[in-house]
C-alpha cells in the first residue's frame, strides 16, 4: 500500500516535470518567432539576458505610482515597473519576460554587486557614495523635494518653517541630509519605510513628511483628502535646488549595459513611450505637462 | 575603516540607547515578571487566571508585531507615547512573561514542608513569599534568568523598526549612507556579542555568590 502511494507520487511528479518541460519549450519557441529583437555581441549582459530569456529587475513594492503591489490583482504597478517591462520587451521581444525582485533602500547595492539582479529600478537617485559602489544610467525622472502635512496644518509654508517641527524622513533618503542642512532646528524622526512615516503623520506623531515630491504625490493619491503638499524647496550642499534624480542602477563597470540603458531611455524619451508611461502613472497626480529629464549619468 | 570616523558619535549614542533599553527593560521586566509569578501561584483563582492570560497574550505574539501594534495601533485609541518609552514598555511587557515563567519554575523548587514550617512559625503569606520563597526561587534560576537577559539584549534591536536610534538602527543607517552593509553591520554584531559576553560573565559571578545561600 505504502509503495503504491509512493509510485503514485513519482508518477505525478514525472507528469508535472514533462508538463513543465513542455511549457518551457513553448516559451523558447515563441521567443524565437517573436518580433525581431536586436542581437548583442556574445558576453555582454544584454546577450546574457537574451539567452536567459528574461530580465531580472530589483524594484520596490511599497511606492505608489512607482512600484506598488496591487492588493486586488497581486500584480506590480507603477512607473518603475512599466520601465522594466519596456526594457524586457526591447531585449527579449516580450514585456512579460521580466522577473521582479523586491529590494529596499538598504540592499540595492548588494543585490547589484552580487549580480542577483541585472538592474535596479527603485526610486534610486545617485549620490557620491552610491556611485562608488554601482553605476547609474539615466535619470528617467527628476523631482524636487517637498513636504507633506495634514490638511488643516498651516504652520509649515516654507523651508524655514521646518525649524522646531518634528519631520519624518526615511532612512537613507536624500532628505535625511537635506532637512538638517536647510532647517538645522528641525527634529528628525527616521523610519525605515514611507508607510510608517505616513502613519506617523496621520497620528500627528510628526508634523510633516519630507521627501521627493513625486513620492509624496503617490502617497497622497492613496489617501485622498487627508494631506496636502507644501513645496518646501530644499537646497543641496552647493546651494542649488535639491532634486532626486531617479535613475537605473547597474553593476559597477558594465559600460556596455550602461550605454544600452542610456540609449534605450533616449529612444523612449523621443518616441513618446516615456510620456505614455508617465501619464499613466505620475501624470495622474502631478500638475502640468511633463518633459523627459536630460541624461546625466 | 576611516569612513566610520565621522559616525563615531552616532555609534556611541546607538550603544547608549541600547544600554538604556536593556537597563530600563530589565528592571521593568523583573518587577512585573515577579508580580506575575506570584500571581500565578496565588491561592485565588481569578488572580491565577489573569496572570495566565497575560502570559498567553504577551509570550505568544512576536515582539516586532507587538512593537508595531503599540506604536502605530494604540494611537488609533488615542494613546500616544514618544518612541523611546514605547519601545521600553513593549520590551517590559514581552520579557515580563519570560521572567515570570522562569521564576515560576524556581518557585516550584521550594518544598511544601518549608511552607508549612514558615506558616507554623507565624509568617503570613506575603512574609513567607518575601523571606522564604522568593530568595530561594531567584537563587535557583540565576542561569535561566541570565538567558532571558540575553534574549532582552538581542530583542532591543526590534526598537529599530519604530525609529529608536539604538545600535541596530544606527548601524543600518550608516550602512545605507556609506553603502557598506557588511562592515558596519558586522561591527554591530560584534558589539552585541561583547555586550552579551559581559552580561553572561556577571550572571556567572552572581550565580557563584548565591550558591552559598543554598
Amino acid at each position: 500500500m505504502k509503495s503504491m502511494k509512493r509510485s503514485g507520487v513519482f508518477a505525478s511528479l514525472a507528469v508535472a516535470a514533462v508538463l513543465a518541460l513542455g511549457i518551457n519549450e513553448c516559451a523558447v519557441g515563441a521567443e524565437h518567432t517573436s518580433s525581431a529583437v536586436k542581437a548583442y555581441p556574445a558576453g555582454t549582459t544584454m546577450a546574457k539576458i537574451q539567452q536567459r530569456g528574461k530580465l531580472i529587475v530589483g524594484v520596490k513594492v511599497d511606492f505608489p505610482l512607482f512600484g506598488l503591489k496591487n492588493p486586488v490583482t497581486g500584480k506590480l504597478e507603477g512607473m518603475d515597473i512599466q520601465l522594466a517591462q519596456g526594457i524586457a520587451k526591447d531585449l527579449t521581444g516580450s514585456a512579460s519576460n521580466v522577473q521582479f525582485v523586491e529590494v529596499n533602500s538598504g540592499n540595492r547595492e548588494v543585490f547589484l554587486q552580487q549580480h542577483k539582479v541585472d538592474i535596479v529600478i527603485a526610486t534610486y537617485p545617485p549620490n557620491p557614495k552610491r556611485e562608488k559602489a554601482v553605476d547609474f544610467a539615466g535619470p528617467y525622472l527628476m523631482s524636487p523635494i517637498g513636504t507633506m502635512v495634514n490638511k488643516g496644518n498651516s504652520s509649515i509654508k516654507k523651508v524655514s518653517d521646518l525649524n522646531g517641527k518634528n519631520i519624518c524622513v526615511t532612512k537613507g533618503s536624500g532628505s535625511e541630509t537635506y532637512v538638517p542642512l536647510n532647517a538645522p532646528k528641525a527634529k528628525l524622526t527616521v523610519f525605515s519605510t514611507m508607510t510608517q512615516c505616513m502613519e506617523a503623520l496621520e497620528q500627528r506623531r510628526v508634523d510633516g513628511v519630507t521627501t521627493t515630491q513625486s513620492i509624496l504625490l503617490g502617497q497622497m493619491s492613496q489617501n485622498p483628502g487627508k494631506f496636502k503638499l507644501v513645496p518646501t524647496e530644499l537646497l543641496n550642499k552647493s546651494g542649488k535646488k535639491a532634486s532626486d534624480n531617479d535613475s537605473i542602477g547597474l553593476p559597477k563597470g558594465d559600460k556596455a549595459l550602461h550605454d544600452y540603458l542610456d540609449s534605450y531611455l533616449k529612444k523612449i524619451f523621443a518616441n513618446g513611450e516615456w510620456k505614455k508611461i508617465y501619464d499613466s502613472t505620475l501624470g495622474t497626480v502631478m500638475p502640468g505637462n511633463a518633459v523627459p529629464p536630460p541624461i546625466l549619468y | 575603516m576611516s569612513f566610520l570616523l565621522p559616525h563615531l558619535d552616532e555609534f556611541a549614542w546607538g550603544v547608549a540607547f541600547t544600554a538604556g533599553l536593556v537597563a530600563l527593560g530589565w528592571i521593568g521586566a523583573m518587577i512585573l515578571g515577579t508580580v506575575l509569578a506570584i500571581m500565578r501561584v496565588s491561592p485565588i483563582r481569578t488572580v491565577r487566571v489573569a496572570a495566565a492570560a497575560y502570559i498567553l497574550v504577551f509570550r505568544n505574539i512576536p515582539i516586532p508585531v507587538q512593537m508595531v501594534l503599540f506604536v502605530f495601533g494604540f494611537p488609533l485609541l488615542g494613546i500616544v507615547f514618544p518612541l523611546f518609552p514605547s519601545a521600553v514598555i513593549v520590551l517590559i511587557a514581552y520579557h515580563a512573561a519570560f521572567v515570570c515563567e522562569t521564576l515560576r519554575s524556581g518557585l516550584n523548587t521550594v518544598a511544601v514542608g518549608e511552607l508549612e514550617a514558615s506558616r507554623s512559625l507565624g509568617f503570613g503569606p506575603f512574609g513567607t513569599m518575601r523571606h522564604l520563597v522568593l530568595p530561594q526561587a531567584f537563587a535557583a534560576v540565576v542561569q535561566p534568568m541570565g538567558n532571558v537577559l540575553i534574549l532582552l539584549v538581542k530583542n532591543t534591536s526590534v526598537a529599530a523598526i519604530v525609529g529608536v536610534a539604538e545600535l541596530t538602527f544606527t548601524a543600518d543607517k550608516v550602512a545605507i549612507e556609506e553603502v557598506r552593509a557588511f562592515v558596519v553591520l558586522g561591527g554591530a554584531a560584534i558589539a552585541y556579542v561583547v555586550i552579551c559576553i559581559v552580561l553572561k560573565r556577571l550572571v556567572s559571578l552572581l550565580e557563584r555568590r548565591v550558591a552559598f545561600s543554598k
